[in-house]
């Protein structure tokens, strides 16, 4: 049988994106299930039994500290997205101004983002906080649950926070491929019309560098709830007992060994952040189509 | 003759930004200028309050006895290797993936686009009981094949986005050109080395320069599935043998020898250096690396 030339095209475009399909079945799709599963069992070295939706249960109505380690990782992101989006806007807009050794900048920028890895950030983060606060100390004290210490919690999430946008060089990038998308003839429309900076930023530069944001939004709500944590974990010199999900599932599988369990919790934080990705993506589609129907 | 409002009008905010420029900049710079200064003071100069950023006495010793603390040659050797084996095998996964997807025609494929990518939002944490389990099982932990072997199959550190990137630029050349190719005898993977991969070398170097960066600072990891010296790499090196206050993990025993907090900032300034050194050299391709993935598209 002779294969015309589009079956040819078909057979070998899947034999190109064939080594992204077996490392999907061993690398994602297999260890998903192999969660899933292990998240109804109750786990142990020497046997396991089937209990259902037991571990979910627990989770849901008996763990005090599921909820405190879910509700400071989440209130952490609820903050910290809106600071990281507006600093690196306000960068973006810098770095983006038409003057002399405007690319050295650009290059400092970013520069963090190569340069300090976390174990990096959190060696030299408290030798800038020092003078204001001693975050290892904090974590400490802090320990696993918060006992209504609300200024322990503010210097804790100020410091990761300020520690986290000194690597905002992505998001920063991103708003400035943005920016130089807008077509600069559209300002200069405006300027005779007598629109002052401010304004144009409003009227002009906010609506069409949404589809920008929006990029930005998801990629930073990613990052704030499944990677800054390692930040914390190093400045707490490696123990696993910062109040974020990721040393909550830590201490649970492999301190306390109940793998089943941690699976369970693991896939309900999957569900949150997966959703939490969905109804920004969601809302910031549907608040693009009103806000460009309305001009 | 340029008059005292022409100044005010319109030397004084461009002297304003600049003013903003090199304020911010400073501020981005100050860590790692702080550490590096911190490196190459003695104990006595750390702890005087007069000292600020010249230190009394130029004390490169830091350098030379942090390297038995911190394993140096072990570690160093340990995170090249893994390094660069790692960045073959992401270029070249990612660069096959993502040709598959700009040029072939298969039924389906923007949907599977949209799940490689969608894998980026799966929080690490939820992997991190089965991969321990199936690593252990196939005897790969304190292995570098826990980094080496997903990046081959395009499940590398942020692979999603580098296959992203590849089928972007691949998208953006010609497909004439294969279609001259293909009447000449060519067949889809000798398009793909001989044509378009030569075509897409901005690419090639942008992933490769991401990945460097990415593998030379990998911690969550490996701080999971690394116990042994024998794949200590320089990320966990920095943080384990170089800081007296770590307690845990097999590393504990390891460093009875005294690290001050200058010896530290060199150890800190040493991890840095390859990604400093590389960034500064070979910045253009990271600050255009948005540009390249065309993000309406």
């Amino acid at each position: 049988m002779k294969l015309t030339y589009k079956q040819k095209n078909v057979i070998m475009s899947y034999i190109a994106i064939s080594p992204w399909i077996i490392g999907a079945i061993i690398f994602l799709i297999f260890p998903l299930f192999f969660s899933l599963g292990l998240s109804f069992l109750k786990w142990s070295f020497n046997g396991s039994t089937f209990i259902g939706i037991g571990n979910y249960k627990e989770a849901l109505l008996e763990d005090r500290d599921f909820w405190y380690s879910l509700g400071i990782t989440l209130g952490y992101g609820m903050i910290s997205i809106p600071f990281t989006m507006l600093f690196s806007l306000v960068l973006a807009i810098l770095v983006n101004q038409k003057v002399k050794g405007i690319g050295f900048f650009r290059v400092v920028y970013f520069l963090p983002v190569v340069a300090a890895s976390d174990v990096v950030v959190a060696k030299i983060g408290p030798e800038i906080f020092s003078k204001m606060v001693n975050v290892t100390v904090t974590l400490e004290t802090f320990g696993v649950r918060l006992e209504s210490n609300i200024q322990n919690l503010i210097s804790l999430f100020s410091a990761i926070l300020v520690l986290g946008m000194w690597r905002v060089g992505i998001q920063m990038l991103i708003f400035l491929a943005g920016l130089q998308s807008i077509d600069p003839q559209i300002y200069e429309a405006a300027q005779i019309d007598g629109a002052s900076w401010w304004k144009s930023l409003w009227a002009i530069t906010m609506p069409l560098l949404a589809p920008f944001t929006v990029i930005n939004m998801v990629f930073t709500v990613i990052e704030s709830f499944t990677n800054i944590f390692t930040i914390a974990r190093v400045l707490a010199h490696g123990r696993s007992i910062t109040p974020f999900f990721m040393d909550y599932v830590y201490r649970i599988s492999f301190e306390q060994y109940r793998l089943g369990y941690g699976a369970a919790v693991s896939w309900l934080f999957l569900g949150i952040v997966i959703s939490f990705a969905l109804l920004t993506y969601y809302y910031s589609q549907r608040y693009l189509i009103t806000y460009q129907s309305n001009e | 003759m340029r008059s005292i409002r022409y100044k005010i009008r319109y030397i004084s905010p461009k002297l304003f930004l600049y003013l903003l420029l090199i304020d911010g900049a400073f501020i981005f710079l100050y860590p790692i200028l702080r550490s590096a200064v911190i490196s190459i003071m003695t104990v006595e100069d750390y702890m005087d309050p007069s000292v600020t950023w010249i230190p009394n006495h130029l004390n490169l010793r830091n350098y030379i006895d942090v390297l038995k603390p911190m394993e140096f040659v072990t570690s160093f050797a340990n995170t090249l290797k893994l390094t660069l084996t790692c960045i073959l095998g992401q270029v070249l996964s990612s660069a096959l993936v993502g040709y598959g997807f700009s040029r072939g025609k298969f039924p389906g494929k923007e949907v599977l686009m949209m799940v490689v990518l969608a894998t980026l939002v799966i929080p690490p944490q939820t992997l991190m009981i089965p991969y321990y389990i199936l690593f252990h099982n196939l005897n790969w932990l304190d292995t570098l094949n826990v980094f080496m072997v997903p990046s081959f199959f395009g499940f590398g550190i942020y692979a999603p986005l580098c296959i992203f990137l590849f089928r972007q630029v691949f998208n953006t050349l010609p497909p004439e050109l294969e279609d001259a190719a293909v009447i000449d005898g060519a067949s889809f993977f000798e398009c793909f080395w001989y044509i378009y991969l030569p075509l897409a070398k901005s690419a090639v170097i942008t992933v490769g320069l991401f990945s460097f960066v990415w593998y030379w600072n990998e911690y969550a990891r490996s701080v999971i599935f690394f116990n042994t010296i024998k794949t200590l790499p320089i990320s966990l090196s920095l943080l384990f043998s170089v800081d007296p206050g770590f307690i845990g993990s097999g590393f504990t025993s390891m460093n009875p020898n005294l690290v001050t907090y200058p010896m530290m900032m060199a150890a800190v300034t040493i991890t840095m250096l390859p990604c400093l050194l590389l960034y500064l050299f070979t910045q253009k391709y990271y600050l255009t690396a948005i540009e390249q993935v065309g993000l309406k598209g």
